[in-house]
């Protein structure tokens, strides 16, 4: 939940009006003389992968300060053991391309997507969930 | 409260390759090499004024330069490299400081590992 955790601490920050704006990053690299080791922590036809994924973030005061329409609104990030998160059963056709800390990555691809769904309800291969939604532009 | 999404960047594949040669990420992880080219993707232009935070997550961590370390370790007794290991993070030595100095960005910065 690393990806996760870190947006919702960006959004901590912004609210408790530390800043008005965060880059939030995240990434995780691959490790050839690992790999035997990263295949056994994981379901058996995950596709291991590597990224890193950043978004700036901005309360109302950032966004005047920058002077820029934003890309969409952040509404919600829920994980961990959360009952009121939508059950989502495995499928390991979401392990295709996979790295621990992707949900920021799926999060942009969305965003950028003619076709955008709004709501990310993400499992982990250990069977934890999480779920984010955004709105576009206001 | 309202969050809005600024602008977002990506690193995948072989895009952070480039910036390997430049004298400023000589001693950069991989880690800190796609991060640092996503940032540049997601801020561009923009300027970043003094009060803005920085949040850094890995889920893996640093552990190609952490088993660069064991392995000299056993292998010769010595401490070495002594660049980002984890376990012997130092506060500017780590990925989300070395990501802010990579960038030129003098803020204050919250990592999750």
């Amino acid at each position: 939940m690393t990806a996760e955790n870190s947006l919702d601490t960006a959004t901590t920050i912004l609210k408790s009006k530390q800043c008005s704006l965060c880059l939030v990053v995240v990434a995780d690299s691959l490790v050839e003389d690992l790999a035997d080791g990263f295949s056994q922590a994981y379901p058996k036809g995950t596709n291991l992968s590597e990224g890193a994924t950043a978004f700036l973030l901005a309360s109302e005061e950032g966004l005047k300060h920058l002077n820029q329409k934003p890309l969409g609104q952040l509404t919600k990030v829920q994980f961990d053991d959360d009952k009121n998160l939508p059950h989502k059963p495995f499928a390991i056709k979401d392990f295709i391309s996979y790295y621990d800390s992707n949900a920021l990555d799926l999060l942009r691809a969305d965003i950028l997507s003619p076709r955008p769904e709004y709501t990310l309800n993400l499992q982990k291969p250990d069977g934890s969930q999480s779920l984010i939604q955004w709105t576009p532009r206001a | 409260m309202s969050i809005f999404i600024v602008a977002t960047g990506s690193s995948h594949d072989t895009d952070w390759r480039a910036q390997r040669s430049l004298p400023e990420f000589r001693k950069a992880t991989k880690n800190m090499l796609m991060v640092s080219s996503a940032i540049r993707q997601t801020l561009g232009p923009l300027q970043v004024p003094p009060d803005m935070g920085l949040v850094v997550g890995s889920s893996y961590g640093e552990l190609e330069t952490t088993k660069e370390f064991l392995i000299t370790y056993a292998k010769l007794g010595l401490a070495r490299p002594f660049l980002f290991p984890a376990v012997f993070t130092t506060r500017r030595r780590d990925l989300s400081r070395s990501t802010l100095k990579f960038r030129g960005l003098l803020l204050p910065s919250v990592k999750g590992f």
